[in-house]
């Protein structure tokens, strides 16, 4: 794990609810504003479905669905964010994502006292940044049906 | 010297002359006489040879020089051509073929000296010899054993001069200029001898035939040659070969011993920059790939220019949108074309194999193959070759009959296999018939109803074609225990589902004692279907035109619904029906609707109605991957991009249930 711990990684930050997460920004190819998503049948519910990205199919993944938290309307600040995992390229729905913060310290993965409604198996670690609690998710894990 | 920019070539090159090599040995092995066959033969193993030692594969020039000694021995009528040379000679392109394989996998020939094999060649020609003596004395001189005390020119000359004079040809001296940027030196020059070869017969050459395999010369070299063709020719052939900075054709004169040279000379200097030939280019397919997939984005991007609803549609605009259209159509034409291959790959890997079970088994089998230039998408040629294969075997192995047996039963010793390709609309067939045993559907019965697939009672009334199904079912048969029966059993799963992976499918159409047909039905492409786009509730999917059977509309009284299980009468058959918005659940309001539309499509060969909520009509759609994480999706075949930049599922009508 140590050398996921970089040191200065931009990372993207994200909202779902009141919690913010934090996605390196070299994984990520691009936010999207939401739109056509068709549905794919005989997939996991949090399958949102597949769009079209300049002629790639990609898969999108809805986050709340995914993290079992309970499912809100879309907003106008509502976002996919297309992430390359080497293999596979995906497209993750979040309620918002606004901000790039430089972060220069990696994560801390004792996550045992921290309270969240996120099931802690999808989380690899929080880091703490001015009393923030940025949760990093193991999309390795998020991105699988 | 850095070989590894070169190995590419290489090895390419190298597949196609053992290519070549294969067919001649097949083609050898039924003309023994042909003189011809052996030279080609002797070339392409020549070529190899000298290849090979450029790129310091020595362990396969080792194999190849032996190779070629046995069919020195050959060509000079020492010896005869055998079942058992040509097995050899199989053998050796078997190791030649491990050799490549090795080298394109991990840039070097590996370890292996096939040292049986070289022994085998060694002692071929030992033995052979003894038995087969020196029928005629030879007429030119080998490459191999040629030895020139000096080489001086004159000499040479002289030597050239005197050989024509004897048969009353004219004698020409050549002079080639190899490029300096020539790669592979010594096979340019191999290329070079072959084409003289055609019209005439090389004397010698400056220098030995040896140095020059073993690029033991700078950039040019000297070949006289005998012909009684005109010296214009040799330089009109040669400057089509790649490579070649310049070449001097110079007539030799003088009735014997003068080296007084006439006037006859003939210079050809070639630019660089000038194609004198077809050129080809060998392309990686991910770049083909990506150039379709352009394409196809620009044919997407094109049908959504044409939705635009502006306001005012000048003549203007309507006739530019007219030509984009011509014009991608075009494009998409020749992308399209870019990627066919003629099926001739493929099929060329079946006579050996015919030859090597026939052989084996002691059959006797005449196998022809029609339509070899029918061109197919790469993909499919790439992943048609192993079903093919088997069912080519299984022909082989358990339709035809031993001789006696066929004589037996009225019909010639000789078995058939034809293998025959054609184009049909969007579709290329290909068959394999033979005129074997066929199948026998009464024990292919008797084995359903022993594997529990059906009671003896409903067995009475299979169809035949019911009973052709079962051999489609993984596990039906092995070749173990179906002895009595054709055993085509075998693999046939693996063959259906890999055609139908291809979005092709398969027939069989047998008759008992007579033989057996095996039908493959495959799109030319697999990247452009035409597909009839239909709505379920308000989702658009799309399906196949090439698994539609028909269309109907029906009141809902027409509907029969046994056990929960509904139906339709078509055309007097009894159809099962699918409420796709059930199978795909998809959610939303219905309406109660007196008359639904029925699309009947072919399952398995079966006819199943889907029922869906409207049809949008047939459009020409370029078919995407759905990726890596979906692809354990089985309801749908692939997506694609519509009009209006949404994505709509292909459905996979075979995974319909």
């Amino acid at each position: 794990m140590a050398d996921k711990k970089k040191i200065e990684s931009k990372y993207i930050i994200f909202n779902l609810g009141q919690e913010e997460f934090g996605i390196e920004i070299k994984k990520v190819i691009e936010l999207q504003e939401l739109f056509n998503i068709t549905r794919v049948p005989k997939t996991p519910d949090y399958l949102k479905g597949v769009i079209n990205l300049r002629g790639e199919i990609i898969p999108i993944i809805d986050l709340r669905k995914r993290l079992n938290l309970e499912s809100i309307q879309n907003t106008e600040d509502t976002r996919i964010i297309i992430l390359d995992m080497k293999e596979i390229v995906a497209g993750i729905i979040v309620d918002s994502s606004s901000e790039v913060l430089s972060i220069d310290k990696g994560y801390s993965e004792n996550v045992a006292n921290f309270t969240s409604k996120v099931s802690t198996e999808l989380v690899l670690g929080i880091i703490k940044v001015k009393k923030r609690n940025i949760i990093i998710l193991d999309f390795e894990k998020v991105i699988t049906i | 010297m850095d070989m590894s920019q070169y190995l590419e070539v290489f090895t390419e090159e190298s597949k196609e002359y053992l290519q070549n090599l294969n067919k001649c040995l097949l083609s050898l092995e039924k003309n023994p006489h042909d003189a011809s066959t052996i030279n080609e033969i002797f070339r392409a193993a020549h070529t190899i040879k000298g290849m090979s030692g450029t790129m310091g594969f020595t362990r396969m020039a080792k194999l190849t020089h032996d190779m070629e000694s046995v069919l020195s021995s050959l060509r000079n009528n020492e010896i005869e051509v055998s079942s058992n040379l040509i097995d050899l000679m199989f053998k050796c392109l078997d190791a030649l073929e491990d050799y490549l394989d090795k080298i394109s996998k991990t840039g070097n020939e590996g370890t292996n000296e096939y040292k049986e094999t070289i022994d085998a060649l060694n002692s071929f020609i030992k033995s052979e010899k003894e038995i087969v003596p020196a029928k005629q004395t030879r007429e030119t001189q080998t490459k191999k054993d040629t030895v020139i005390s000096g080489s001086e020119l004159a000499e040479l000359e002289t030597l050239a001069i005197e050989k024509a004079t004897e048969k009353n040809l004219n004698a020409y001296k050549i002079h080639i200029t190899l490029n300096k940027d020539c790669l592979l030196k010594s096979a340019r020059a191999f290329v070079i001898f072959q084409l003289l070869e055609r019209f005439s017969d090389i004397v010698e050459t400056e220098p030995r035939i040896t140095d020059i395999e073993n690029e033991k010369f700078d950039h040019d070299f000297i070949v006289f040659i005998v012909s009684d063709r005109d010296g214009k020719l040799f330089s009109d052939e040669l400057k089509l070969i790649y490579d070649i900075e310049k070449i001097t054709v110079e007539k030799l004169m003088g009735c014997g011993y003068s080296n007084q040279k006439g006037a006859a000379s003939v210079t050809d200097t070639i630019g660089k920059k000038k194609p004198a030939i077809v050129k080809t280019a060998r392309i990686e397919v991910d770049k083909l790939d990506n150039l379709m997939n352009l394409v196809g984005e620009l044919i997407i991007t094109k049908t959504r220019l044409q939705g635009y609803e502006t306001a005012n549609k000048s003549k203007d605009y309507r006739d530019t949108i007219e030509y984009l259209e011509k014009i991608s159509a075009q494009l998409n034409d020749a992308v399209m074309k870019v990627r066919m291959v003629p099926v001739e790959t493929v099929f060329s890997r079946f006579p050996r194999m015919i030859r090597d079970v026939s052989r084996e088994l002691g059959k006797e089998i005449i196998f022809t193959t029609f339509g070899e230039e029918t061109e197919l998408d790469r993909m499919v040629v790439d992943e048609i070759g192993d079903p093919l294969m088997h069912l080519v075997r299984n022909a082989a192995d358990h339709g035809i009959e031993t001789p006696d047996i066929r004589l037996k039963t009225g019909k010639t010793k000789e078995g058939h296999i034809n293998l025959k390709a054609y184009r049909d609309g969007n579709n290329v067939v290909i068959e394999i018939e033979d005129d074997g045993m066929g199948i026998n559907l009464k024990k292919a019965r008797e084995k359903a109803v022993k594997k529990g697939l059906i009671n003896e009672k409903n067995s009475k009334n299979l169809s035949e074609k019911d009973i052709i199904d079962f051999i489609f079912l993984p596990n039906f048969s092995t070749s173990a225990n179906v002895t009595g029966m054709s055993g085509r059993g075998v693999g046939l799963d693996v063959v259906k589902t890999k055609v139908e992976s291809l979005n092709g499918n398969v027939e069989v159409q047998t008759a008992e004692g007579v033989g057996c047909k095996f039908i493959i039905r495959l799109p030319m492409t697999l990247s452009i279907i035409q597909a009839l786009l239909v709505y379920v509730g308000d989702e658009k999917y799309a399906i196949p035109i090439n698994s539609i059977y028909s269309l109907e509309r029906i009141p809902v009284e027409e509907i029969k619904t046994v056990q929960k299980n509904e139906s339709m009468m078509l055309r007097k058959l009894e159809i099962p029906l699918v409420r796709l918005d059930k199978i795909l659940k998809v959610t939303g309001q219905k309406n109660i609707k007196k008359k639904i539309t029925i699309v009947v499509v072919n399952r398995n060969e079966k006819l199943m109605g889907l029922v869906v909520d409207g049809l949008i009509g047939q459009y020409e759609m370029v078919i995407k991957s759905m990726g890596k994480l979906l692809k354990n999706v089985n309801i749908a075949a692939g997506a694609t991009i519509l009009g209006d930049g949404t994505v709509a599922l292909i459905l996979d009508v075979n995974s319909i249930k």
